[in-house]
């Protein structure tokens, strides 16, 4: 995620063009191992095992080194030098930049420094940015009162970096009581038995913003002659499957919850509620809206 | 090969299991998008094998579960949903539900579902 979050950025200020950044990337996937991969060459994994990590973590919301750990095929400390060797994503980016002759390490300082400026980041958020954790980077991107929603957004961009597209990111997210969107998709978790970040119920949603929302129902639907329609089913099943795993991983930890069917929206609607929280969900030069409506 | 009713009310999700299981060589007689459609076509039908979603309209998996069972007792239904809370999938499989799959899932562990309650 952190490549396409800062790449992005070299691209609005004219640093680089989308296409050096799409070669960049691309170049950055072949030379970046996965862990099942890596685990394997390193025979400490028969290639049976991970197959089955990776059958478990396209249905579960755990990273493979957790799964590994809590199956125990792996330990701790194997995990640790399997990260070491796989080698950090922001670190590859940066070094592939250079190596392209694309920035100089100079201008690469440089740009850091403009986009920490930019998004109002402190020392410590770029630290959590260049880990490239999902869980990390999310909370950077939500404003402070609606730091409750950061697991359920969590959740959300693993599921679309294992079921849709593993460059997705994320830019900043607004709060807001009044929403107005055309098409979108938006399902109910009700009545939490306890409340949950302070928040006795949830709704979640997306809405299109330029091509984003078809984008992913494709992508996850592995079809691409969807109508309105079938985008709006599809990005629905998808939103499903993501509070799908939030109320399992709730209800692991004694919260039930009851899950409603999503609501299929095609026509300018106005959503009013105490807090409403939406956050940019950008998929190459596409683009949808993740909302979250939470009351306590 | 088997005669598979599909009750799930995404058309999509429909869809992804149909290129699935016709993959398999199994034949797809019907598909409902909720709970009253799809005991009403399992009626109709007698499928060999059900696979069911838990969160649909008018009436849930669960409710529909319960009611093919009190038609056919013999009924092999699969659940495939996103609804993984472990209250769900111990009333699924306390209801006779043969396996229980959480969404999102891989192709793979629907063929070995089926391939398990066919045998």
């Amino acid at each position: 995620m952190v490549e396409n979050i800062l790449g992005n950025y070299l691209v609005k200020t004219g640093k680089i063009t989308d296409e050096q950044l799409q070669a960049v990337i691309q170049k950055e996937d072949e030379t970046r191992v996965k862990m099942g991969l890596l685990a394997v060459s390193e025979g400490i994994l028969t290639i049976e095992q991970a197959d089955y990590i990776n059958g478990l973590q396209a249905t579960m919301d755990k990273r493979f080194g957790d799964i590994a750990v809590e199956k125990g095929f792996l330990t701790e400390d194997q995990i640790s030098n399997l990260l070491k060797k796989q080698g950090n994503a922001y670190l590859t980016f940066a070094q592939t930049l250079v190596n392209e002759n694309l920035l100089s390490m100079q201008e690469l300082e440089n740009m850091l420094d403009g986009f920490q400026e930019e998004y109002g980041f402190t020392k410590s958020d770029m630290e959590d940015l260049r880990s490239d954790e999902p869980e990390r980077i999310v909370p950077l991107f939500l404003p402070p009162e609606a730091l409750c929603f950061r697991e359920i957004a969590g959740v959300m961009v693993r599921t679309l970096i294992r079921c849709v597209d593993k460059h997705v990111y994320l830019d900043k997210a607004e709060c807001t009581d009044l929403l107005q969107i055309k098409k979108a998709v938006i399902q109910k978790m009700e009545a939490f038995s306890t409340p949950v970040e302070g928040l006795k119920e949830l709704e979640t949603g997306f809405a299109e913003e330029n091509g984003g929302l078809f984008t992913m129902a494709a992508s996850f639907c592995k079809a691409d002659d969807l109508t309105d329609e079938d985008m709006l089913d599809g990005a629905g099943e998808m939103l499903n499957c993501i509070n799908g795993l939030y109320v399992s991983g709730l209800s692991r930890n004694g919260v039930e919850c009851e899950l409603l069917p999503p609501v299929l929206m095609d026509k300018e609607t106005e959503l009013q509620d105490v807090m409403i929280c939406k956050i940019p969900v950008c998929l190459h030069d596409k683009k949808c809206e993740f909302i979250m409506i939470g009351r306590k | 090969m088997a005669k598979i009713l599909l009750v799930d009310d995404s058309k999509m999700s429909r869809k992804m299991l149909r290129t699935i299981l016709e993959g398999m060589g199994h034949e797809i007689v019907g598909e409902a998008a909720d709970g009253v459609e799809g005991l009403n076509l399992y009626k109709e039908l007698h499928p060999d094998i059900t696979t069911m979603d838990i969160t649909m309209p008018q009436k849930d998996g669960i409710a529909c579960l319960k009611e093919i069972k009190e038609f056919d007792a013999d009924a092999k239904v699969i659940m495939i949903t996103a609804a993984g809370q472990s209250s769900k999938l111990m009333e699924a499989l306390k209801l006779g539900a043969k396996e229980f799959i959480c969404k999102p899932y891989e192709p793979e562990q629907i063929i070995n579902a089926i391939k398990e309650v066919e045998n």
